[in-house]
């Protein structure tokens, strides 16, 4: 389970995070010998790398399983299939890796610390009946992040870095707006010096205003320590403005992958195009373009075969709804899934 | 000019500090503090409080000292002159052919004095046996409350940590203590106490030790009910973000169920412990009834009311058991001023 890599080549890409085939099932109905007969497949196959201090931005529309990606890549879940291996660099420069998906609860809770979740609600994620330090505070002296008669001082420079006052220490959470909560969020994330944080969509639930101030803080705090984010949103602007790379889910897989550039510009999956397409632009006098996308989403549970898009596809074939298609590099770093990659232009 | 300028850089300079000392925020068991007593019903919850534990464990030490003769299994033994409550007629009739009806009142000296009513010696009257209430009253406040106290204690702290675990874990766990629970329920209490006390009586307990014994039955009986609410509230709130945000923290399992789900059932715990305390003192008479509880000659609230049972009690010596009744409700009463006060003062929504 752990190998060490004592000899890192130097050309190799440093990754603090690679992902390979992972797949979260849950069970829907069971026999009575307790097998699973029907699953539902939140995420069916999900392969990505996360370069050391760079954003992966993952979009999709709601139900493709970014937050059960998420979630199960932080083992809130017992995960199914396929391993998430975690690296770590330590003071020498040695690296040391280890598979997220195979680690017992009690190597988890050692892990604790350096992977982060920041949740979409702040009114539901922040404890009501602590204070703001007590919230803040707690994960610092469970895992002795600094010694016992520093915390508090060290809770307090947190906050400040976070942007909140350092008289809110004595305050509950539900005297601060969404803002102000999801940088108490952050805050608590922050403490615990983690080495990467998983985003679950966490401006969504904010306004615009207050959403550029969590984004830059975002930035300034990767900035500053150098953190890895997953960042998982369906806002295309909040992704195209934070990631340097882009990854775009579809019904549990990963359809489309590159860079920031490359997706946005030169988008090959007609999933990505619809996407983009349906972005809304500034301007009342532009026509508006018949909707991209039709129908709805289908249910994961019994998702369609060969290319899961196909249903929705407008360039769909009959290859297409047989074979699944395999993932292509078309540029350096800019993978697609699709038959027709090449002929959709 | 120049002295004109100091004087306003000064005042600014104070004012500047006026703000800093306006942002220092109270520490929330201070504001806890604060919001209770500020609440004028939970003062007088309080207060009412304080004088029923003073009336009940001070008032003996200090009444006796004070000359009073009274004990609290003393009989009066003086005699005194009781017109019996029984009346006899008899028709007669003398030679001129009338007829006469003699009403005779029967008094009769008697070495107890029984039945008394409230005078200067005994403020409240004497019972039945000649004992004096208004000791009894003091004396039994001590057994009635400690009961109360220990029984609800008891039976929140076994409810929250079976109901915890039960909610929190689930699976297997969670089914055998929930079926404990219905069994606990479902089996009828009083043939059960019936037994119990056959059984501890057997065991020769002396009588001191019984309200021990009295206090374990009444939690294994009582805990049930508080473990089925907490389970129910925490299966409720496990679900809630923030104890996701508890694992991703890796806070361990017994701080997550201590430190962040029975802190938010607080208002629910609260309201059923005031709720209980008046009934467990009731409940403490029923057992007494059956030789359970506290045995004659000692006293307790509900002992003092369940024996007062017979019709020409209830209609001609009120004195025996409406003062123990009024005792009950004020304590109960007190209990849920207090219950209130805490649930709103430890709400961190609520008004400063």
């Amino acid at each position: 389970m752990e190998e060490k890599l004592n000899n890192p080549t130097v050309n190799e890409k440093d990754y603090i995070l690679e992902v390979d085939g992972l797949k979260q099932h849950f069970p829907i109905t069971k026999n009575f010998m307790g097998k699973t007969l029907t699953s539902l497949k939140a995420v069916d196959g999900v392969s990505f790398k996360l370069e050391r201090g760079k954003t992966l931005g993952i979009v999709g529309e709601s139900g493709c399983g970014k937050t059960t990606l998420g979630r199960t890549i932080l083992r809130l879940y017992d995960v199914t299939e396929g391993s998430a291996i975690y690296t770590t660099v330590n003071d020498k420069g040695v690296r040391e890796s280890r598979d997220l998906a195979k680690l017992s609860k009690k190597e988890l809770r050692e892990l604790r610390t350096q992977l982060q979740l920041v949740f979409q609600d702040p009114y539901s994620s922040l404890p009501p009946r602590m204070t703001v330090g007590a919230i803040i505070s707690e994960a610092v002296r469970v895992h002795n992040v600094v010694p016992a008669n520093e915390v508090s001082d060290y809770v307090r420079l947190i906050m400040k870095r976070c942007g909140l006052q350092e008289h809110y220490y004595d305050r509950y959470p539900h005297e601060f707006s969404g803002g102000q909560r999801q940088r108490i969020c952050i805050a608590r994330a922050l403490a615990v010096k983690p080495q990467l944080v998983i985003c679950d969509e966490p401006v969504s639930a904010l306004d615009v205003s207050i959403q550029a101030q969590i984004i830059n803080l975002f930035k300034k705090l990767q900035r500053e320590e150098g953190i890895s984010y997953l960042f998982i949103s369906h806002d295309l602007s909040v992704v195209k403005y934070i990631s340097d790379n882009i990854a775009v889910m579809y019904l549990g897989n990963i359809v489309e992958t590159g860079s920031t550039a490359d997706i946005c510009t030169n988008a090959k999956h007609p999933y990505t195009q619809a996407l983009f397409s349906a972005v809304p632009v500034a301007d009342p006098h532009r026509k508006s373009e018949p909707a991209a996308l039709e129908g709805e989403l289908p249910s994961p549970a019994n998702p369609p075969k060969g290319c899961k898009f196909h249903t929705r596809c407008k360039y769909c074939t009959d290859k297409c709804r047989e074979l699944p298609p395999p993932s292509v590099e078309v540029n350096e770093g800019h993978f697609v899934a699709c038959h027709l990659y090449a002929e959709i232009q | 000019m120049d002295e004109t300028k100091n004087i306003q850089s000064a005042d600014a300079s104070e004012e500047l500090e006026e703000v800093e000392v306006h942002y220092k925020e109270m520490s929330p068991a201070r504001m806890v503090m604060r919001r209770f007593f500020r609440s004028s019903l939970s003062l007088v919850g309080v207060v009412l409080l304080v004088v029923l534990f003073a009336f009940s464990f001070l008032g003996p030490p200090i009444i006796h000292a004070c000359g009073y003769e009274w004990g609290e299994t003393e009989t009066d033994h003086t005699p005194t002159i009781k017109r019996a409550t029984r009346t006899e007629s008899v028709t007669t009739t003398d030679a001129e052919g009338n007829e006469y009806e003699i009403i005779q009142f029967v008094e009769e000296e008697v070495g107890v004095n029984y039945y008394a009513s409230p005078s200067l010696s005994h403020p409240l009257g004497t019972d039945e046996k000649g004992m004096d209430i208004f000791i009894r009253l003091m004396y039994g406040g001590r057994v009635s409350l400690t009961l109360g106290f220990v029984v609800v204690i008891l039976e929140t702290i076994i409810g929250i940590i079976m109901g915890g675990i039960s909610g929190y874990f689930g699976g297997k766990i969670d089914q055998v203590i929930m079926r404990v629970v219905d069994m606990i329920n479902c089996i009828p209490t009083l043939p059960i106490l019936l037994i119990a006390s056959v059984v501890i009586d057997s065991w020769n307990v002396p009588t001191e030790m019984r309200i021990y014994y009295l206090m374990l039955i009444m939690t294994v009986f009582g805990w049930s009910g508080t473990a089925r609410m907490v389970r129910g509230q925490i299966l409720y709130l496990r679900e809630q973000e923030f104890i996701v945000a508890c694992e991703v923290m890796g806070i361990p399992t017994w701080r997550r169920i201590f430190k962040h789900l029975v802190p938010n059932i607080m208002p629910q715990l609260i309201v059923s412990m005031t709720l209980g305390l008046g009934s467990i003192i009731l409940y403490e008479s029923t057992l007494s009834y059956l030789g359970l509880g506290i045995p004659l000659p000692y006293a307790a609230w509900g002992t003092m009311i369940s024996s007062s049972t017979d019709p020409v009690t209830m209609a001609f010596y009120p004195n025996l058991w409406v003062p123990a009744g009024i005792l009950i409700v004020i304590a109960v009463l007190a209990f849920n001023f207090v219950g209130d006060g805490l649930r709103d003062a430890m709400d961190p929504k609520s008004k400063r």
